[in-house]
């Protein structure tokens, strides 16, 4: 249904994203001399091409635009042979190597002479393997450039043929930008310009150098475009933001290749007053709506969960911080009070406090929990330990032990001593037939593998076993359902994890949404306890299902958070309000005081 | 009809009959609806999340029940701009970027304020940019770039839209054609007022145009005109007992976002939630009303965090606990989804996730719920 109408699809990609793509792109720091830190700014932001414009005046080399902005200690030996000498005296241990692009302003030959005396001047730098000299702006015939020393390489800024000991000397190839689009660096360029730079670069890129326009426009939306379009050195007055951009960029973007299968809820509840007795409570971990909006554009447009109608908002803040964490935030659902970050299951003066599974196995219900993350992670122990840090794995393992839980399923055996109150199950298939009184799944010793990583359909065959077996037992049941792992794409700023963990957990939403349909009664709640990244996506292209996500943050945010319900009673949790609400809502729809 | 069929066979009849004079009685008591949208532009989710971190009291945003998510992409970029953003709202079709009120093929489209002008509603826009500017020129204007504001500019003359406030005289009377459109407001019998906000003239359309081009932003003084605004076009529109449609434009919310301005962003979401409490007054009073919330898309990639400073004594970065900070990581629109907020009559058709577009036809099945016969 979403982006049904949709056909005409991000031209750049198609035209040139896939097909010449830099291997390495690099940043180009334009007019480095102005920065506040000239050279050294560049150089420690990784930047790999640094650009003095240089002025002969007096027989002295002024680093700077026109005559009347030369400063007397601003000289090109000042600024950048003394640096470059440090650099080796100080042992730097560069890696890189790093182009100085000297723009040359006044008469070619004569400026082009004193520069290589100056550089002459200092044989260590003569004799170091990182930085290299590229002769721009006013330069001889290159006729002439055989004759100038090995030290000493051009920036050729023509596309006229060269003899092949011409191009010998020849370091890269820069063009102006301006000559082929006016483009401002938002949205992307116009039908008419992208053909005519698309070409220019193809015929450029024949000379089998390195390439580079200047003039572009210094946005990201511009950085994206001239790194899949094949350019080689990123022009931009922003060394550092240019470089944690494009050096991200493949980690930032993905190409998807799982999918959920999208399945149309009957919503057969609907006017009917139907007393809820299962409760059905998916968290995904760090699942914001910009990562919801992610998956669903991955997924062709649409998921099972968003075909669901009644949704609301939650603010996640916790006792002690702004931005909540899983400790937290799934102790507020779980207790009904907010606390502070790192504790679980007691409020913020450090007392226990009886927990939702705790509360309802009272009541007769059976209780259960499945997560992707270790069984003593965050997020699982909320439901059922009360320890002041999350770090307390010990601890938290033995709470499991006196539990009330009926079920569970996660991750992180070798952290459990024995549980002889459960039966462990051996295969997910053999979970929902089981007839043992407390049951128990182990997906892994330590922590549980990634989608990307191979982990498969287990988080999905693990709900449908796991809501199967629960049913059997003839009674309500209450089950925490976790998707841990969207909160560790977030993390570590990685747009394919969250992308591949937010579409399976929409595969086991699927199977709760499926379950609900055959089991009237059930009623089923989809949240998150917090944003990780401060996630969004400026780019991508829904034909390839590819998303570039951008960050903000490796930590959490505080931005508001979606919930979604399904079921009888599911529009008690429309409307905007604080997380602890969740557990207070879920008495009350069950009449539990 | 679905209905009956659930119902036991012989109780049909009783239950047609009833159901005839429930039907016949709610003709007689049905009031045509009032609408009134409210565009945040460049309003995503953290974006709204501010008002809950920064304002002084619970935010407005906080009394609402229905809330849904709106998928905003173009037809030529799934990052939308205003244009084609609002475009879809006012028309129901997606189109273009830079589109204002034309279809993807560059054909005019009815805009659900003309249509309703034949159903004899009285019209209002509110907006902060220039009223010729992308978001309020999509309701009354169709050109086929967004730039052509002198254009835009003849299209509103007209339009016949009874209250009008915004910026932008300099599109009206230093034209490069040399016209005045004043002088043909003026012929139309309108009031004009390019000073202040004055009260309005009661038989007379109402035309406030209060700077060159933009108003300006909170930070730099704007003071409380949204809110003003709106009450005087709420005071103004239901003094007569015909039923109206306003839209509302919170403008600089975006305009926050692209100048990558936290503190301009966070003042502009304040003020747009205090022109909602303004409407939600209106709605206790007038329960005939439905308030739609809505933005065309996010702007910046916004999001609220933890806010990092410096140990001025270690040098090393800290977590100050009782401070948040929003971070964008760029100045351009994004393509998350963007939430929608419903109250008043009508309000349960906007649950769900749905395309921007949507949003324009279920305006029109709540209007025809209240008894307005529209395509």
């Amino acid at each position: 249904m979403l982006f049904k109408n949709y056909k005409v699809v991000f031209l750049l990609f198609l035209l040139i994203g896939i097909n010449i793509s830099a291997q390495n792109p690099k940043a180009h720091s334009h007019n480095d001399y102005e920065q506040k830190i000239p050279f050294w700014y560049a150089l420690g932001a990784g930047a790999q091409s640094i650009e003095a414009d240089v002025i002969l005046e007096n027989n002295e080399l002024f680093v700077a635009h026109d005559k009347k902005s030369i400063s007397k200690e601003k000289t090109f030996e000042n600024l950048y042979l003394k640096p470059i000498e440090q650099t080796s005296d100080m042992n730097l241990n560069l890696q890189q190597p790093v182009q100085i692009l000297i723009d040359i302003k006044t008469d070619a030959t004569t400026t082009l002479r004193k520069i290589i005396s100056e550089i002459q001047k200092h044989p260590k730098i003569i004799n170091q393997k990182i930085f290299s000299f590229v002769i721009s702006g006013n330069q001889p015939k290159p006729e002439e450039f055989i004759s100038y020393p090995e030290f000493i390489k051009f920036d050729y800024q023509n596309l006229k043929n060269l003899t092949p000991q011409q191009l010998e000397k020849v370091a890269l190839i820069s063009l102006n930008f301006k000559q082929y689009s006016g483009w401002n660096g938002k949205g992307g360029l116009t039908e008419e310009d992208l053909p005519k730079v698309t070409n220019i670069i193809k015929e450029a890129k024949s000379f089998k150098k390195p390439i580079r326009f200047w003039a572009i426009p210094d946005s990201k939306t511009s950085w994206n475009f001239f790194v899949n379009a094949g350019v080689d050195y990123i022009n931009t007055d922003k060394p550092k933001d240019c470089v944690e951009y494009i050096s991200t960029l493949k980690t930032r973007t993905f190409k998807n290749n799982i999918f959920s299968e999208v399945y149309t809820p009957k919503f057969l509840y609907k006017n009917k007053n139907i007393p809820v007795k299962n409760v059905i409570l998916l968290i995904g971990d760090g699942n914001g709506l910009s990562q919801i909006s992610s998956s669903v554009l991955a997924n062709n447009g649409q998921l099972t969960l968003t075909q669901l109608k009644n949704i609301g908002l939650i603010k996640t803040s916790s006792t002690d911080n702004f931005s909540t964490d899983s400790a937290a935030g799934a102790s507020a659902f779980a207790t009904g009070k907010k606390t502070k970050n790192r504790f679980i299951g007691i409020d913020s003066d450090g007392k226990a406090i009886e927990n939702i599974t705790e509360i309802l196995s009272k009541k007769g219900f059976n209780t259960g929990v499945i997560t992707t993350d270790e069984i003593i992670g965050a997020t699982p122990s909320a439901f059922y330990a009360h320890q002041k840090d999350r770090g307390m794995e010990k601890e938290i393992a033995e709470d499991l032990s006196k539990s009330k839980l009926t079920f569970f399923a996660a991750g992180g055996k070798s952290k459990v001593s024995d549980i002889p109150q459960f039966t462990i199950a051996e295969t997910p298939e053999s979970i929902g037939k089981n007839k043992a009184q407390r049951l128990a799944y182990y997906m892994s010793d330590n922590a549980v593998p990634s989608i990307l990583k191979g982990r498969g359909n287990i988080l999905s065959d693990l709900v449908e076993n796991g809501l199967q077996y629960l049913n059997s037992k003839n009674k309500p049941f209450f089950i925490m359902i976790e998707a841990a792992q969207i909160d560790s794409g977030g993390h570590s700023n990685n747009t394919g994890t969250i992308v591949t963990e937010g579409i399976d957990f929409d595969r086991a939403i699927t199977k709760a949404v499926q379950f609900a349909d055959q089991n009237p009664g059930t009623l089923i709640i989809i949240t998150a306890d917090h944003e990780t990244g401060g996630f969004s996506i400026p780019h991508g292209d829904l034909q390839t299902n590819t998303i570039e996500g951008d960050f903000t943050t490796e930590d959490h945010s505080a931005t508001l958070i979606p919930v979604f319900s399904y079921g009888p009673q599911s529009e008690t949790f429309i409307g905007v309000y604080e997380n602890n609400e969740i557990f207070h809502k879920i008495l009350k729809v069950l009449k539990i005081k | 009809m679905k209905f009956i069929y659930t119902i036991t066979k012989s109780y049909k009849v009783i239950l047609l009959s009833l159901l005839l004079s429930t039907a016949l009685f709610k003709a007689q008591t049905q009031k045509p609806l009032n609408i009134i949208f409210m565009i945040g532009d460049g309003m995503g989710v953290s974006q709204v999340t501010s008002a809950f971190y920064f304002g002084n009291s619970e935010p407005n945003f906080q009394k609402f029940k229905i809330v849904g998510l709106s998928e905003t992409s173009s037809t030529s970029d799934w990052v939308t701009d205003s244009a084609a953003g609002a475009t879809a709202l006012s028309t129901g079709e997606k189109t273009y970027k830079r589109a204002i009120g034309v279809n993807k093929d560059s054909i005019a489209l009815p805009t659900i304020l003309e249509q309703l002008q034949k159903k004899n509603y009285q019209t209002g826009l509110i907006s902060l940019t220039s009223i010729t500017h992308a978001t309020p020129a999509s309701y009354y204007a169709h050109v086929k770039d967004r730039d052509l504001h002198e254009d835009i500019a003849l299209d509103l003359v007209k339009a016949n839209v009874n209250f009008l406030a915004g910026g932008g005289l300099k599109f009206f009377n230093k034209r490069k054609d040399g016209k005045n459109l004043l002088n043909d407001f003026a012929k139309l019998n309108y009031n004009i007022d390019t000073l202040k906000l004055s009260k309005p003239v009661n038989n007379k359309n109402n035309f406030y145009l209060l700077a060159q081009d933009e108003m300006p932003n909170k930070v730099q003084g704007r003071g409380d005109f949204l809110p003003e605004a709106t009450q005087t076009a709420l005071d103004y529109l239901s003094k007569n007992k015909k039923p109206f449609f306003l839209m509302v434009e919170g403008s600089f919310i975006d305009w926050g976002g692209h100048a990558k301005d936290g503190e301009m962003m966070v003042k502009e979401v304040l003020d747009f939630d205090k022109t909602i409490g303004v409407v939600m007054e209106f709605i206790k009073e007038n329960p005939n009303t439905l308030l739609v919330v809505t933005a065309d898309h996010e702007t910046g990639g916004a999001s609220i965090g933890k806010f990092i400073e410096k140990d001025p004594a270690t040098g090393k970065e800290k977590n100050t606990k009782d401070k948040v900070q929003i971070n964008f990581i760029d100045n351009q629109h994004t393509a998350a989804l963007v939430p929608v907020f419903a109250m008043g009559k009508g309000e349960e058709l906007f649950s769900g996730v749905y395309p921007n577009n949507t949003i324009y036809h279920k305006l029109i099945n709540a209007l025809k719920k209240s008894g307005i016969k529209i395509k």
